[in-house]
This record gives structure tokens, C-alpha cells and sequence, in this order.
């Protein structure tokens, strides 16, 4: 890892973790109890009572922030952990196998990646019901294809390796073959599409808990406070501000993260064009909610 | 290119019939009684009323006959009626599709006129300061969400500087400046975080191109720089930037479900979120449908653009 990279990597990993523990500590940090109404002091600017104000009900902003990390990154990392195996699974699998298993994997995997995951998720949780586990199901799900389309194509990429024509010719098993010399080849794109995959997942949570259909009220989440200061804009300016940069920061960050990552397990940087052309960019952007 | 078009427009259809068959499964595959699923959940609806769902939507029928009759039904274009007012779902959806449209093709075009030259030029002066800003730029365009960059153009272009409005639509027919006023925040809100994407692509696939040789010898026969940028670096660095837009616009489309609903624009999306709200189905059903077909349809426009800028493809 070069100078700058392990900088960019020491400094991002630790705002992450330093957020997670924020998260888990809420009970003991927060100054006020974030569901505690206070009528009296609706909509105020950030004051030394308030560090950053108070929203619609007088609750205290900085403490449904604090809390509002729960939600996120708990929904967050599960679904990405529920899209990830199927995915690395399925995808080995058509890569490996090729023939008609591949065309049903694959082909149903494009399929579900014609629907703009927010339009399913945004259907799916409608009527199952928006709750944390629904959430983590649809959000989960949804990503699955991603991962198989990745598992698929380094399998097919590492399968024309020498070393591993050898292991198949000389007689080792499939499924030894897969576990002890496929899989952990392809463990580092799949090990980024992990971190590409949690930050869409925080993106794709906070927007249908904006819409109102992600975490209900009155347990916070950033993306319903930015949700419901949006109502308020007009009387105050500060409150739609913390949900903001809390998130943004945050998936900044991830994404930072990500990349400082790619850059240094890409076996085409790293080993110098050993296997396809170079590509500085992932073919989605590097954005994929 | 018959063979090409042949196989792909192939594929499309093969992925037409799996979308329906995935919309029309959506909900048999949510556990639970159908009807139960779309009168919700909260209260135990009276038996007639339930019956009642279940004869208008034919859950009664077994699930082949279902899919069999709803395909029919949608091969003439008839997605059935809404449970709230009879109302049938494929007009609705057709006076709303054009509106998400026109949204999705402007911001396209906005993050296009924004992004390329961005990018162009930020690889033509690489690690410079200007290089660098706009690199941050960039990143911060990933990093906030859609919804947080509509709420602040509310917030600062409407609320503070009452310069556009913050929300409607109005149509074309009745005041042309007043609907192009209520498109432009909707369209700069969609469009950010795809200029940057476009941004970082042209950024690459200029800095890609400049090392090759064509470009050497372009140089070295004194054609000057910028016919260089422009007919040779240019030209090339496209396909990467057309491939990501075809690959984005599913986002995008996803993306028009936080901004319709932010600014009040009265398209497809909307549709969606009311729908879903008033637990709707058939609604819910021909929204997700037309969606998804827009999406297959535009990848296999894009696929086909791609073949045609690249004779390679045509022929493996």
C-alpha cells in the first residue's frame, strides 16, 4: 500500500469504527433522551442546552443523531452480509459450472437488475410492511445480484489461470477446487463490492425512511429527519443541516474507503496488467444504489 | 450487425418475460393470503371485503390461469384498474410516464453538458489545483444523497432566495416559461450526482486514450491540440461515458422517486409512493412494470449505440 493510500486508509477506517462505536454507546453519550418531547422548545437553534437544537417535537437533535446510527448501520451491514454469500455463491457457480446452470443464474440475476432497487424495495416494503428485519430482507435481496454478477465474471477471470486447469485436469474435486483455489481469488473484488454495497444500502435505507417508509417514527434515522425537516425549512434553516452532513460525510467516507481499497487489491494495478485492461473506474460509476 | 441485432433485441424480450413474470410473482411471493397482503395487515378485514379483492383481482383462479389471463390482459396493453377508483392503471401511467421522462432525459443532458467538460478538462490538466477541486467535487456529487441536494435547493434557491419555485409541474400547454422554471431544481437535483459520475469516467477515459499512439502521432503531425482533444482523445473517451450513462439510467429512474416526491412533480414515481401508501396494487404492479420495461428497453438502446461506435462488438 503506498504512503497516501494507508493514510486514506487508517484515517477512513477510523471514522467509520469511531462512528459505529458512537452508535453503540448512544445510551451512555446522548445528552437527552431522543424520543423525550419538550413543547416548549420547538425548533430551536443549537444553544448550550441544545448543542444542535431541537426538531418539531423539542427533541434533542444531537441525540436522535447519535441514535439514528443504529438503524443505519445495523440494516446497513446485515443486508450487505444477506446479499454477499448468495451472491459469491450463485455467481462461483455459473462461472465455474457455465452451461444452463449459468443461463438461469444469470439470467435471472440481469433480470432483477433491471428494477431501480429503491422502485422494488419501495413496493415490496409497502406492502410487507416497513420494519427493521423487512428492511434488511428487501435491501438484502436486492443487492444479491450485484455480487453474482462480480462472483460470476472473477470466476470466470481466474478460471483460465494455469494452476487451476492443472488442479481440474489432474483430478481434484470441484467442490475442492472452488473452495481452495477459486474463492479465495476472488475474495478481493467481492471484499470492495462489501463496502460499495454497504454505502448503497445506507443510501438506499435513508431515502425510504425520507419517503416515510423505511424506520417509523418516533425511533430516529437520518434519512426521516431530513425527511421531517423538510416540513420545516422555512423556520429553520439549521435542523435540516446535522441529518445532512451526517450522512453524506459518512458515505464520503465509505466511499473513500472503498476506493483507497480497490486501488490496493486490484490484481491489475497491483501486479501491473496481468489479467484485462485496466480500468481506473468501475463500470457503474462507483455508485450503485 | 442482423446477427447483433438479432440476439440482442433476443434478449431483450427474453428479459421482458422474466420482468413480467418477477412483477406478476411480487405478490405471491410475500408470505401470506394475497388479499390479506394488499388490505394490510393492521386490522382483520370483514370476510366480504376480502372476497371482494379476491374476485376483482381473480385469486381465485389457480396461479397459471392468473398469469396466463394478466399476460393476455397485458399484451393489450391493459394493466388492469385501481382498487381506489376504478380507474384504469395503464392511462394513468401513460399521462405520467412522458413526465418522468422528460425529467430523466434533461438531467441526463444537464450532467452531460456539466460532466464532460469537467472531466475533460480536469485530465488535460492532471494534479493541478483546478484537477484536484474538481476531483472533490466529484466525490462530494457521489457522497450526498439526491434527496439531500433536493432539499437544499428547496432550502437556499426557493426558501431563502425565492428564486424558483420549490415544487408543481405545469403542463407545456399552459405556460411554457413556468413549466421550464418547475423543471430546472427537479433536474439539477437528478442530475448532480450522475455529473459526477460522467465527470469521473471522461476524467479516466481521457487520461486512458492521451498515452496511445494515434494521439502521438495526431500530435506529431502538428494538428493542433485541441482538434486532438476534440476528433481524436474525444471521440474515443466516449464510449466509456455512453456505457455508464446506459448503466445509470436505472438510477436515475430510481432516483426520480425522491425528487418527484420533494418537488411535487406528478410523475411516474409519484404514482408509485401514493399508490403503495393507499396499498393499491394493480397501481403499484403497472408502475414497477413500466419502470423496469423502460429500463430493459434503454439498455438494449445503448447496447445497439455501442455496436454501432464499435465494430468489435458486432462481430464476437
Amino acid at each position: 500500500m503506498s504512503r497516501a493510500n494507508r493514510r486514506r486508509f487508517i484515517w477512513t477506517l477510523s471514522y467509520l469504527v469511531g462512528i459505529a462505536v458512537l452508535g453503540v454507546v448512544a445510551p451512555r453519550i446522548s445528552p437527552y433522551d431522543p424520543l423525550l418531547l419538550n413543547p416548549d422548545h420547538v425548533l430551536a437553534p443549537p444553544s448550550a442546552a441544545h448543542w444542535l437544537g431541537t426538531d418539531e417535537f423539542g427533541r434533542d437533535i444531537l441525540s436522535r443523531l447519535l441514535y439514528g446510527i443504529r438503524p443505519s448501520l445495523t440494516i446497513a451491514v446485515a443486508s450487505t452480509l444477506l446479499a454477499s454469500a448468495p451472491g459469491l455463491y450463485f455467481g462461483v457457480l455459473a462461472g465455474y459450472y457455465r452451461g444452463a446452470v449459468e443461463q438461469l443464474i444469470m439470467r435471472t440475476a440481469d433480470t432483477i437488475l433491471c428494477f431501480p432497487p429503491i422502485i422494488l424495495a419501495l413496493a415490496v416494503v409497502g406492502f410487507l410492511g416497513p420494519s427493521i428485519p423487512n428492511l434488511v430482507l428487501v435491501i438484502g435481496l436486492l443487492y444479491i445480484p450485484t455480487f453474482v454478477r462480480l462472483a460470476y465474471a472473477s470466476t470466470l477471470d481466474v478460471t483460465q489461470i494455469e494452476y487451476i486447469t492443472v488442479a481440474r485436469a489432474i483430478g481434484v474435486p470441484h467442490s475442492r477446487v472452488i473452495a481452495r483455489h477459486v474463492v479465495p481469488n476472488i475474495m478481493s473484488p467481492i471484499l470492495v463490492q462489501c463496502g460499495v454495497t454497504v454505502a448503497a444500502a445506507i443510501l438506499l435505507e435513508s431515502g425510504l425512511s425520507f419517503l416515510g417508509l423505511g424506520v417509523q417514527p418516533p425511533s430516529p434515522s437520518w434519512g426521516q429527519m431530513i425527511g421531517a425537516a423538510k416540513a420545516y425549512l422555512a423556520e429553520s434553516g439549521t435542523y435540516v443541516l446535522w441529518p445532512s452532513i451526517a450522512i453524506a460525510m459518512t458515505i464520503l467516507v465509505l466511499n473513500q474507503l472503498t476506493d483507497t481499497l480497490r486501488d490496493h487489491l486490484d490484481p491489475r494495478t497491483r501486479r501491473g496488467g496481468q489479467l484485462t485492461r485496466p480500468s481506473k473506474e468501475p463500470a457503474n460509476g462507483g455508485r450503485n444504489p | 450487425m442482423t446477427t447483433f441485432l438479432a440476439r440482442r433485441l433476443g434478449l431483450a424480450l427474453v428479459q421482458l418475460l422474466l420482468v413480467c413474470i418477477l412483477v406478476f410473482a411480487m405478490l405471491h411471493l410475500i408470505p401470506g393470503d394475497p388479499a390479506l397482503v394488499i388490505l394490510g395487515s393492521e386490522h382483520t378485514p370483514a370476510p366480504e371485503v376480502l372476497a371482494a379483492v379476491r374476485q376483482k383481482l381473480g385469486l381465485n383462479e389457480p396461479l397459471g390461469v392468473q398469469f396466463a389471463s394478466w399476460l393476455v390482459h397485458l399484451a393489450r396493453l391493459d394493466l388492469g384498474r385501481s382498487l381506489m377508483d376504478n380507474y384504469p392503471v395503464a392511462d394513468e401511467v401513460r399521462s405520467r410516464l412522458p413526465r418522468t421522462l422528460e425529467l430523466v432525459v434533461s438531467a441526463i443532458v444537464v450532467a452531460s453538458l456539466v460532466g464532460i467538460p469537467l472531466g475533460v478538462g480536469s485530465a488535460l490538466r492532471r494534479n493541478s489545483l483546478a484537477d484536484k477541486t474538481a476531483s472533490t467535487a466529484f466525490s462530494l456529487g457521489l457522497a450526498i444523497p439526491t434527496y439531500v441536494i433536493g432539499t437544499f435547493l428547496v432550502l437556499i434557491v426557493s426558501v431563502e432566495l425565492r428564486a424558483l419555485p420549490g415544487s408543481g409541474y405545469t403542463p407545456i400547454s399552459e405556460g411554457m416559461m413556468k413549466h421550464l422554471a418547475q423543471l430546472t431544481l427537479p433536474t439539477i437535483a437528478l442530475a448532480i450526482g450522475l455529473a459526477a459520475i460522467i465527470g469521473r469516467m471522461a476524467r479516466s477515459a481521457i487520461l486512458d486514450v492521451v498515452g496511445e499512439d494515434y494521439i502521438r502521432t495526431a500530435r506529431a503531425k502538428g494538428l493542433p491540440p485541441r482538434l486532438v482533444i476534440y476528433k481524436h482523445a474525444l471521440r474515443n473517451a466516449l464510449l466509456p461515458i455512453i456505457t455508464v450513462i446506459g448503466v445509470q439510467f436505472g438510477t436515475l429512474i430510481g432516483g426520480t422517486v425522491l425528487v418527484e416526491n420533494i418537488f411535487n412533480w406528478p410523475g411516474l414515481s409519484t404514482l408509485l409512493i401514493n399508490a403503495t401508501r393507499e396499498r393499491d396494487y394493480p397501481m403499484v404492479q403497472g408502475a414497477v412494470l413500466s419502470a423496469a420495461v423502460l429500463v430493459v428497453c434503454v439498455q438494449m438502446v445503448v447496447d445497439v449505440l455501442y455496436a454501432l461506435a464499435n465494430p468489435k462488438l458486432r462481430y464476437s
